[in-house]
Formats: C-alpha cells, sequence, structure tokens
C-alpha cells in the first residue's frame, strides 16, 4: 500500500497499528478487527452508490440527511459519519433494524439494507475524511468547563467516570466499538443521551443506560455543547 | 514529643477493605472514629481516571499504587540459617498503600473457604489419621465454623454485588455452578460474568474429562449493581486492566465503589490519611491498650488515645504491628513457644501454558480481572488424599486476567527469553496461548513465621519485618500433583504444546505469586497456640482487635478476600453485640 493514495480513515488505522507495533503489539496481523477490511475497494464504490443514490432493495440515499461527504449538513439533527468506525455503523445499522434503537428514520432505511450493503456503505463514509466543524452555537463559559469536566475527570458526586475512558482521549473515538464524540453535532449527541435515558436506544445497558441516568439535562447539554467545539 | 489528641472511641490502623467497612459500621452505630491511613486519599473520580490508569508501565511495573519500599519493606530468607534481606522492590506479592487498600488494585475474585477448610486439622485427622501430615506442619482449625460464617459471607457479596452462579444453596446442589462451594443461603446478587473463549474451551475439556467447570465468582461486575448501601455500581467494560490497577468504571467493588462515600458521610467518622501508626501504647501492665502514635506527612508526631484499636492494615503489617507494640510473646520456631508471627503462610502457585497454533484466537486483552471458568475438583478436600499423601489443594483455572504489552508474552519452553527468536515467539504466539492458574494452598509449617529484623529498620527507625519462608515439601507435592492435572486438562482443550509449570522450591521474592500473604496473628480457640480468639480480638490486649488475612491459621487455595471480609464481620457483631455492651475478653 502507498500511504499518499490512503484515505484518512484508512490511514488513520494503520497509524494505530504502526503505535500498537511500536508499543511491542506486533503481534496484531491481518486477523484482528483493528485492521481487518471486510470490503474491497471495489465495495468502496458500491457503498458511495448507497450513500448518493440508495440501496438495491429502496432504502433512501444517506446524502439526503447525512451529507455526501458525511459531516457537512449542519443542521445539527442527523449525526457526522465521516470517518466513524465502520463497524460502529454496521452494528448500529443492525440496531436499527432490530428496533433495539429506536429512529423511525432509520429503521425503515437500515431493514432495506442488507448486511453486505451495510458495510459497504459504513466503509464508504468511513474513508472520508470529516471537515472541521465551525460551531456556530455560542456556549457559556462555565458550561463548556462542566462539559470538559464531564468528558475528562467524570463527576464523583453523581459516580459518573470521564467519557475519555471509553470514548478515548479527547473524544477521538476507540475503534472499532466505540465511536468518536469529538465535533459531533451537539444537538444529536445530546438527543442521544436522551436516548438512552428515555429507553429509546437500548444498546449499551450495562454502561451508556447508566451514565445517561446519572446526568442532568443541563449536564447533558454542557456535555453535548463541549463535545461540539472539539476538534479531531 | 508527641502531641496528644483528644480520645475518640474507636481507630482503624489502615483504611483498605476491613478498615473501611469496620469504620463505617461503627460510626453508624454511634461511635467516634478515626480512621488512621499511612498513604493519600484517592477516589475513582479523579484519580482512577483513564487514559492515565490505563499505564502500564507505572502501575504494572513500576507498581505505581504499592506502598513505598524506600521507607517501610519486608526483609526475606527462606531458612532460619540464612541472614534476611530487605525486599528493595515488590515483586513477589505487592503490599498497596493509600485508601482503600489492596481492595483498589485487586482482581475481584470471591470466593468462601470450604466448610473443611475451617477445621482443617481435625478433619484431616478425622479422615486420614492422626499421622497422615508431614511433621514440620503446624495446620490448625480455626476456632470458628463455616456455618458462623455463612452469613457474613453472604453479606459481603452483596455490598460488593459479586457476579457468580451458585454451586450449592441451602444444601442443594445447583447446575452451573461448583458442585464442591460451601452451602450459600441465596444465590449471588448478579449473575455471573459472560463466558470468554478460552474459558468456553477450558469448559468443554473439563466436561469430557468428568470434572465440574463453573463461572469463577467476580467482583467486577456482569451487570449494574445498587448495593444495600444505596451505592451504585456499573458493568465491567472487559478493559483488562484490572490487577494491579483501579477501576475507572465503578464497575469493581473497592471500598471507594461500596462502602467509604457512606463512612465519609457520618460525622462520626474522621479518615486522617498520610498517618503512618509507629505503635500501639499499651497500659503499665500491659493488659490494655491506650493509644496508638502516628507520624504524619510532616514528621510531626501525635498520640491518638482510643477505647478501641482495630489493628486493620495489611495481613503481615498487622504482625509487625503487634511485634513493635509488645502484645502477645513473639513466636520463637526453636521452642514453639510465642504466638505473634507464627503460622506464616502464603500461597502456592503453579501453571500450565497451552499453546495453539494461528487458527485459534484467543484475544486475551479483552479481559477482567475474574473472568475465569474454573474447577475445584482438587480444591480443598475434594478428592481423596489418601493415596497422595498431601494435604491441601488448588483450583484450576482459565483465567486470562489481561493482555498488556509489557507482561504478557507468552513463549514455549527452550525460547530464548530476549532477541530475535524471541520476539518471533511472543508474535507467533500471543493471541494463541491460553494460561491456566493453578491456584494452590499454603500449609503452615514449624519454620515460616514473621518476627522482628534485628539489623534492618524503616525510615522512621522501627526494625522491619522479617519473613522466613519456603514451601513446605507438603505443598511441592501438592503442586506438582495439581499442575499435572492441569496438564491433562491442556492437552484435553487441543493445545499443540502444553508446558506444564508446577510450583518449586524455593520461594524467590522476585517472581510474583499472589498478594495473599497469611497468617502472623492468628486465630484459634487456645491462647497457648493462636493470638486472638474467634472474634480477632487479643487474647492479651482484650481491646485490641486484629482483622485480616493476619488471622488464617493457614491458607486455603481459593482467593482471601471473601473470607477476611466474613471474618471482619464476624467480628464486627461481636464488637457492637457484646463487646460495647460489656468491654472485655469475649473468650
Amino acid at each position: 500500500m502507498k500511504m499518499p493514495s490512503m484515505t484518512n480513515g484508512r490511514l488513520q488505522r494503520v497509524i494505530v497499528v504502526t503505535l500498537l507495533m511500536g508499543m511491542g503489539w506486533s503481534v496484531f496481523s491481518a486477523e484482528t478487527p483493528v485492521i481487518k477490511s471486510a470490503v474491497t475497494e471495489a465495495d468502496l464504490s458500491a457503498g458511495e452508490k448507497i450513500a448518493t443514490a440508495g440501496g438495491a432493495n429502496g432504502a433512501t440515499a444517506c446524502f439526503a440527511c447525512h451529507g455526501a461527504k458525511g459531516s457537512e449538513n449542519l443542521t445539527g439533527a442527523f449525526p457526522r459519519i465521516a470517518g466513524q468506525s465502520p463497524f460502529y455503523m454496521v452494528t448500529q445499522l443492525k440496531d436499527f433494524a432490530s428496533g433495539l434503537r429506536k429512529s423511525e428514520v432509520m429503521e425503515p432505511i437500515a431493514k432495506a439494507l442488507s448486511e453486505q450493503e451495510m458495510h459497504n456503505v459504513s466503509e464508504f463514509y468511513a474513508s472520508l475524511t470529516p471537515e472541521v466543524l465551525k460551531s456556530a452555537k455560542k456556549i457559556a463559559a462555565a458550561d463548556l468547563k462542566r462539559g470538559e469536566l464531564l468528558a475528562k475527570t467524570g463527576d464523583m458526586k453523581l459516580q459518573v467516570q470521564a467519557c475519555a475512558n471509553c470514548h478515548g482521549p479527547g473524544g477521538i473515538g476507540m475503534a472499532p466499538a466505540i465511536p468518536f464524540l469529538a465535533g459531533q453535532f451537539s444537538t444529536y449527541t445530546d438527543a442521544q443521551l436522551k436516548a438512552w435515558k428515555s429507553g429509546t436506544r437500548k444498546n449499551s445497558p450495562g454502561q451508556m443506560l447508566e451514565i445517561a441516568n446519572r446526568l442532568s439535562e443541563k449536564d447533558m447539554a454542557a456535555l453535548s455543547a463541549y463535545f461540539e467545539q472539539v476538534k479531531r | 514529643m508527641a502531641t496528644k489528641l483528644k480520645s475518640v472511641d474507636v481507630v482503624t490502623i489502615g483504611v483498605g477493605l476491613t478498615g473501611a467497612i469496620l469504620g463505617k459500621e461503627l460510626a453508624e452505630h454511634g461511635l467516634k472514629v478515626v480512621g488512621l491511613e499511612r498513604g493519600g486519599p484517592r477516589d475513582t473520580v479523579p484519580d482512577f481516571q483513564s487514559p492515565n490508569m490505563h499505564d502500564e508501565l507505572r502501575f504494572a511495573i513500576r507498581k505505581g499504587l504499592m506502598s513505598d519500599n524506600v521507607k517501610e519493606t519486608i526483609t526475606a530468607r527462606n531458612n532460619v540459617s540464612e541472614t534476611a534481606l530487605p525486599m528493595r522492590r515488590w515483586e513477589s506479592f505487592l503490599p498497596a498503600t493509600g485508601v482503600g487498600g489492596a481492595a483498589v488494585h485487586w482482581n475481584g475474585q470471591t470466593f468462601r473457604f470450604h466448610v473443611s477448610d475451617f477445621k482443617m486439622k481435625s478433619h484431616i485427622e478425622q479422615r486420614y489419621g492422626k499421622k497422615f501430615m508431614d511433621g514440620d506442619l503446624r495446620i490448625q482449625d480455626w476456632g470458628v465454623t463455616y456455618d458462623e460464617l455463612e452469613t457474613h459471607f453472604d453479606r459481603f457479596e452483596y455490598l460488593c454485588g459479586t457476579s457468580g452462579t451458585a454451586g450449592n444453596v441451602k444444601g442443594k446442589v445447583q447446575a452451573g455452578g461448583n458442585p464442591f462451594e460451601a452451602w450459600r443461603s441465596r444465590a449471588y446478587p448478579t449473575p455471573a460474568q459472560k463466558e470468554t473463549y478460552f474459558g468456553a474451551l477450558f469448559r468443554k475439556a473439563v466436561v469430557d474429562l468428568g470434572y465440574h467447570p463453573y463461572p469463577q465468582p467476580s467482583s467486577n461486575l456482569s451487570q449494574p449493581y445498587t448495593n444495600p448501601e444505596g451505592l451504585r455500581m456499573n458493568a465491567c467494560v472487559f478493559c483488562g486492566y484490572c490487577e494491579r490497577f483501579a477501576c475507572e468504571h465503578f464497575a469493581k467493588s473497592s471500598p471507594q465503589t461500596m462502602v467509604l462515600p457512606k463512612a465519609l458521610a457520618n460525622k462520626n467518622y474522621e479518615l486522617r490519611t498520610g498517618a503512618q501508626v509507629l505503635k500501639i501504647n499499651l497500659d503499665s501492665d500491659k493488659k490494655k491498650a491506650v493509644s496508638v502514635t502516628y507520624v504524619d506527612n510532616a514528621g510531626r508526631e501525635f498520640e491518638q488515645p482510643a477505647d478501641l484499636i482495630l489493628v486493620t492494615a495489611f495481613a503481615v503489617n498487622n504482625a509487625r504491628m503487634m511485634l513493635l507494640s509488645g502484645i502477645g510473646k513473639p513466636y520463637d520456631p526453636q521452642t514453639e513457644t510465642g504466638t505473634i508471627g507464627k503460622n506464616y503462610a502464603y500461597q502456592t502457585m503453579s501453571s500450565a501454558q497451552v499453546f495453539y497454533d494461528e487458527s485459534v484466537n484467543i484475544n486475551p486483552f479483552m479481559a477482567s480481572g475474574a473472568n475465569g471458568t474454573m474447577i475445584d475438583d482438587f480444591g480443598g478436600d475434594n478428592f481423596d488424599h489418601g493415596p497422595h499423601k498431601f494435604v491441601g489443594g488448588a483450583y484450576i483455572g482459565a483465567i486470562g486476567t489481561h493482555g498488556r504489552p509489557i507482561e504478557f508474552h507468552p513463549t514455549p519452553p527452550g525460547t530464548p527469553q530476549w532477541g530475535l527468536e524471541w520476539k518471533k515467539a511472543v508474535k507467533k504466539h500471543y493471541n494463541h496461548t491460553i494460561a491456566l492458574n493453578v491456584h494452590g494452598s499454603s500449609s503452615a509449617s514449624r519454620w515460616n513465621y514473621l518476627d522482628l529484623d534485628p539489623t534492618y529498620k524503616d525510615a522512621w527507625g522501627l526494625p522491619l519485618l522479617r519473613m522466613t519462608f519456603d514451601f513446605p515439601d507438603n505443598d511441592i507435592r501438592m503442586a506438582e500433583f495439581c499442575a499435572g492435572k492441569a496438564k491433562g486438562i491442556g492437552d484435553k482443550m487441543g493445545g499443540k504444546l502444553v508446558a506444564a509449570f508446577p510450583r518449586k522450591k524455593s520461594w524467590n521474592t522476585m517472581v510474583y505469586q499472589t498478594t495473599h500473604t497469611t497468617g502472623g496473628v492468628i486465630m484459634g480457640a487456645d491462647p497457648k497456640d493462636s493470638a486472638v480468639n474467634k472474634y480477632l480480638q487479643s487474647w492479651d490486649c482484650p481491646n485490641v482487635f486484629v482483622v485480616g488475612a493476619s488471622a488464617f491459621p493457614q491458607n486455603a487455595a481459593y482467593n482471601p478476600t471473601g473470607t477476611v471480609a466474613a471474618l471482619t464481620y464476624f467480628a464486627l457483631d461481636a464488637i457492637k453485640n457484646k463487646y460495647l455492651k460489656n468491654p472485655g475478653a469475649l473468650v
């Protein structure tokens, strides 16, 4: 593989592997999920086709909401998915289809995607470089500070651990299972925390449900606002 | 000159697991309690948070959570003819420091000793005759029975939220659990953790061999749990940084997650950190403790008077505190007189490694501290020892607690220890090897004991504890037998190569076994051969209770924490319901 021809998502994964090797984890060879790629270049273009024109069985094209580049719809109602972990995205699509994660919009789309299509379109969006978000929102300094505290340190009184434990330092995510939060639209993150709490999202009962249950709406807003302005 | 402080009702020397439980309970009972902790304050937030906590070099290799052995250590030798030397670096076992003690960095493996463990001497004599045991062994009964402790084991497991599958509820054997376990009054508070792939491979093999697999009881929880104190715990995320680390997720039961917040919220309870206790002061006829002397981080000396003094430090430090304070008579192995320091025991760890080819992926890095699949067929007295001529046993399990990059490098015997060939072997075997634990008991022997070192002193000028220990021949025979069983299991598991490592003589301070040091202030029914009575009350000073694994007359195969906690609650009941009403000797 020539480095310059690699897309950013790939490059990041290669960097992760290189770092791990540097730490003595040279044992990670082709069979570990960190670098395992389920699809070929051809599937990436099939994924792009799903993103722009929809799936073979009538799944709506993703770009209408998520943007063709996966990060340019600034309404904030839909998550930025460019560069997101493909494993995570496939898992979410499956959970939308099964109802473990409720969404009126995503459920019919996910149900209309075959597993191969899920992989293709997830790998496509994972391969894109997210644009740096210039948040127009004005956030009170105190809220930002509170959000940062929860993100990096946690809150002993609430018995809530820092987000960084799982979502990585600076919210960069811990692929494959854990999504990035840095630069994510605050409207979306906030809605997810509320979804855990209200029970419409059930696919992390051991962790996110517990954490969301302990956060006030004010904390959720502060946390979401904080992560939106963190650059990945 | 020590500053004399205002008297309080209770002092605990150490605020680890036992100190936190007793401090919290007695403060709630209305007593003024001061917890003296030599280390610093620390809590899940902010101290245990990642990414800092996942620093293997700092915490696992450099022992970042352990006590500072530049200031205070232990001298060691294998037998009385040697000169003991100080351990300059912890390796064989890891004494903790700081609030929460070793229950912060433990793995959460939460067992109950067997019914017969508590009356081991009489049980062995009854089943195998009086001459069965080697002449150097000093196995004793505990003076307390399992039936007396059951409710206290139960209480601790519900405090922790321990995840497990019951094997024996009120005498009725339960499918899926350990059929050999001591009876329990009810099921575990949370279901067992999910079985790992390496656990499933182990299970299949031991079922084929006719053994009885069960999930290891874990205080790294399988699901969120609210304990009877109203404290909420999370589910384990299998990060693989458990033992030697603190849990960032509120998922490992430790004093911080399950009991301390309640103590700290009580105005009767005061925690003093950075308080190095030098000694317990006695009255003129040495029948009563009156105070403790401690030094704070600024070097100031204080005398804290108290009516009741609870020695709740790490097991061997409990023995040292008794020796430094002159409570009871030091044990002398030549004459076999004295009781303080007697019956020091440890653990006899063996292992086996099962090497597969590259088609079997173990993913050892997805791990929790106590998520093994194991058998107890060769533990305790669960099999006929008659033909084997040893006492004790071991549990055998596939208990992968981590696949951390610096420490986890399984390579077959004969592999060079460094260089290109070593690197190739590590790469080849890292993800395709299962380690089997053979967690063996430790018999008390006449020649294994603790006393004060005649030469070496700590930073405060006090003699270090001297540890004289080697594996008794009995335990070496036990290790050979049980490691052989593990080898048989490994072969059945389909390993391409199976290497067994029975524990051999002599004890080496630079090889990690476990942190399960026991004895030194042992419990019993008779002051002639024990230091404390069944309530852990000193025979010599009735207002001193010595709480911890220091009370074990010998060590069983299982990890000790569950039994330590059960003894703690048993002592607590006696203090609350008997001692406080009529302070004095309870037996």
